[in-house]
């Protein structure tokens, strides 16, 4: 009798430490555990943005899309560069700061990027990391 | 050459009657007649030439203009005379009248000269009266029923017939005289018996009155009844005999008067065989002018008129009876709504009060004198006919129409005239129409129809009468074209008063002159174009401006402001007519969006240009979603989003990727993106 109740604590307790390892493992996830620095963040939507791009101000987004253009460069403030965005209306373009501080990145037309992006002053999205896909 | 002036004199007043006698009926319809408004009184006034303002000077030394061509000349002399018309009146009306028959013609003018024959003055003094007369009266009464005997014969054989019942009444009073002479006798002889008393009668008785005294009483009332009838008698024949003589005379004078020249020299014969003073002076009294001029004034105007003869003889010649002049002639002058045509007579009195005395003071003073003359003035109008067909011949018109209108003045009635032929007056008639048609141009100052019209006399007549005219006409239509040089000149400065100045000045000159007409046609253009120039400009109509564009820079030439304004619609529209067809090339190669950006842009240069936008919006239907995107990047700008127009901007090139709208703006935005 005594061992078969031993035996059944020591499920529970494997139960619980399962229950609490997979708890914490959600718990890494949602915190940007397991290093994916786009975890959690919202995707951005390039049709509201060409309603009002105003209205992106604050917020960080995420979006993949194709290098279509440099659209300038300003040693202080970085480079602006057109992204192409899939979007269902069709291909949709979409301007974003690389700033000044990442100047190692040196986008090429066509390659393909994944960018976390954050809404500055007027809705101008400013790249916050960028990474080749 | 005293003769020859006294007929000048004569012609002279013969016209001033004939003018009188026709003025009546002139008058009336002086207005309604076309020949008259183009005949004598068309004065061929050529005006006097304007002055412009201050300068008082003739252009060019311009001639002084003719007075015209009124009037008709005589013996070298012109006169001027305002009742000329009505000479031209009968003139024209000689011109048109048919010739008179020629056999007609020559068998009356043989009966006159055969009248003459026979009273030939030494043939009157051998033959006896009574066969002179059975000689002539036959022919005068053949003579009287030719039809071109217009009553002259008739009233100088009832001028003969007159003096033979005067004669009949004279021996019936001389034979009524000799019964008067014995009954006086017999009264004296029955008075002398009375004063005698028989014994019978010496019975005294004072209470009774003595009956021879009574006797003699009745006898000497008796006496003074017979001489008072003797007294009478006589006198009333010597009054007869008179009066048949002036009767004689008046008939000359008349005839004399109605320029009659042929019945003139009949008539004095007959009057010289009549009366043995056949040389003496003709007692011109004032009746018989009144009765010349009341003659005239009488005249009126016959609807109809019945000039049916009935005529019995009412003179005649039996070898029983000796002449005769007791029978009846029934003349059935009988006129049929008669229309008085006697308007304002005053002016035509005066001048018959006046025409009275001269007639007075000239006419002849005697038979012979009377015969001279009228001799002369027959010679005269023959030789005259003569000059007038010679003249002809050479096709010097104008001196033939004036030598016929002299010669038409005393010897309307004579032969020459009358057989004058119609063919030749119809010649005449042709010219005189183009003379009088050139009077009436050059009277309305139609310049250039009066210069044509004497252009074409040349191939008429040699002889030109308007040759002077003609130059002063070009001299006129020169002052005139002139004149309208000088408007186009004042024009050209903008000095529109000058302009009207001098365009009312050359209207003046010569108001037909056809330069002048498109001269003003030009400047009425001008001004209307202007005023049509300035309402497009207005209305911002400038496709219409842009099409009209040659006549528009003409009309503005003058108005610096209005040229610079039109010049720099037509620099615009230029631009615009090119945006247009870069865009049609561009719809036409099936690039919608390049054709909508080039319609967007002409556009902003051309707000009002309607084709620019329908092409826009052609171009717009091929290519929706472009449009919209550069139209929803707009609209982003203006609300102050740059990166959402950026975004947009960004979209509609990679639809249309040579868009240069995209460009532009994505290149303005970047650096406004860039510098905040």
């Amino acid at each position: 009798m005594r061992r078969a109740a031993r035996k059944t604590n020591g499920v529970i307790l494997a139960g619980v430490i399962s229950a609490f390892v997979v708890l914490a493992i959600i718990g890494v996830w949602f915190l940007g555990g397991f290093g994916d620095p786009f975890r959690g963040i919202e995707k951005i939507s390039a049709e509201s943005y060409m309603e009002s791009a105003k209205s992106f101000q604050g917020g960080t987004y995420q979006f993949e899309g194709v290098v279509d253009g440099d659209l300038g460069f300003e040693a202080n403030k970085g480079r602006l560069v057109s992204f192409r965005v899939a979007s269902s209306k069709g291909p949709i373009c979409l301007p974003a700061l690389i700033p000044a501080s990442m100047n190692r990145i040196n986008p090429q037309k066509g390659q393909n990027y994944k960018l976390k992006v954050i809404g500055k002053e007027r809705g101008l999205l400013v790249v916050q990391m960028m990474e080749k896909i | 050459m005293e003769s020859l002036s006294k007929v000048h004199q004569l012609i002279f007043l013969l016209f001033g009657i004939v003018v009188i006698s026709t003025s009546y009926g002139q008058l009336s319809n002086a207005n309604s007649s076309g020949l008259n408004s183009g005949g004598f009184q068309a004065q061929g006034n050529l005006p006097s030439l304007p002055y412009s303002g201050s300068n008082t000077q003739l252009p060019y030394g311009m001639p002084e203009p003719s007075s015209g061509l009124d009037g008709f000349v005589w013996d070298g002399k012109k006169f001027t005379l305002g009742d000329a018309r009505v000479f031209n009146a009968k003139f024209v009306g000689y011109l048109n009248e048919p010739q008179e028959e020629l056999e007609e013609e020559k068998s009356y003018q043989e009966m006159l000269q055969k009248i003459l024959d026979s009273l030939d003055v030494f043939r009157v003094r051998s033959e006896s009266k009574s066969k002179i007369l059975q000689e002539i009266l036959p022919l005068l009464q053949k003579a009287m029923r030719n039809p071109r005997d217009s009553g002259q014969c008739r009233a100088i054989y009832n001028s003969i017939g007159s003096d033979y019942h005067g004669r009949d009444d004279i021996a019936y009073t001389q034979m009524r005289l000799k019964e008067l002479r014995k009954d006086v006798e017999t009264i004296r002889w029955n008075m002398q018996v009375a004063a005698n008393p028989s014994e019978m009668d010496l019975t005294w008785n004072p209470g009774v009155v003595s009956r021879g005294h009574v006797q003699i009483n009745n006898l000497q009332t008796d006496l003074e009844q017979k001489l008072a009838e003797m007294k009478s008698l006589s006198e009333h024949t010597q009054t007869k005999v008179v009066e048949s003589r002036i009767a004689l005379q008046r008939v000359i004078v008349s005839l004399f008067l109605s320029r009659h020249f042929d019945h003139v020299m009949l008539a004095t014969s007959i009057y010289r065989f009549l009366y043995s003073d056949g040389a003496g002076g003709i007692e011109i009294e004032d009746s018989v002018i009144s009765a010349a001029s009341e003659g005239a004034k009488k005249m009126r105007a016959a609807t109809s008129y019945d000039r049916s003869v009935k005529t019995d003889n009412s003179i005649g010649y039996s070898p029983k009876t000796g002449a005769y002049s007791n029978k009846v002639v029934d003349q059935r002058n009988i006129e049929n709504g008669i229309v008085s045509i006697l308007p304002n007579m005053s002016e035509v009195l005066d001048k018959q009060a006046s025409l009275k005395l001269a007639v007075l003071g000239n006419i002849p003073k005697d038979m012979s004198e009377l015969e001279s003359v009228t001799q002369e003035l027959i010679d005269q109008t023959n030789r005259m006919m003569k000059s007038v067909k010679s003249l002809m011949a050479q096709g010097l018109y104008e001196d033939a129409m004036q030598r016929l209108q002299e010669a038409l003045l005393p010897g309307e009635h004579l032969s020459a005239l009358r057989t004058f032929p119609f063919e030749k007056r119809q010649n005449l008639w042709t010219y005189l129409q183009q003379k009088q048609k050139i009077l009436a141009s050059v009277s309305s100052k139609d310049y250039a129809s009066a210069a044509k019209k004497i252009e074409e006399m040349k191939e008429v007549s040699k002889d030109n009468p308007f040759v002077k005219e003609l130059s002063e006409i070009k001299n006129l239509q020169g002052a005139s074209d002139m004149y309208i040089a000088k408007a186009k000149e004042a024009a050209s400065r903008g000095d529109s008063d000058g302009m009207n100045k001098a365009l009312e000045e050359a209207a003046k000159i010569w108001p037909q002159n056809p330069a002048l007409n498109e001269t003003t046609q030009q400047m009425n253009k001008l001004t209307q174009g202007k005023d049509e120039l300035k309402k497009l400009l207005q209305q911002k109509n400038y496709d219409y401006i842009m099409k009209e564009s040659a006549r528009f820079l003409a009309v503005a030439a003058d108005d610096p402001t209005l040229l610079a304004e039109l010049k720099s619609v037509l620099e615009k529209e230029s631009k615009a007519v090119a945006f247009k067809e870069r865009i049609t090339e561009l719809l036409k190669r099936g690039d919608p969006a390049g054709a909508w950006e080039e319609a967007e842009k002409s556009i902003g240069e051309h707000p009002e240009n309607t084709e620019l936008i329908k092409l826009r919006s052609d171009a717009a239907m091929a290519c929706t979603t472009f449009v919209q995107q550069i139209e929803k990047a707009k609209k982003a700008e203006e609300r102050k989003d740059p990166a959402a127009a950026m975004s947009l901007y960004l979209s509609a090139r990679s639809i249309y990727p040579p868009s240069s709208i995209s460009k532009e703006a994505i290149e303005r935005l970047s650096k406004e993106l860039l510098q905040k």
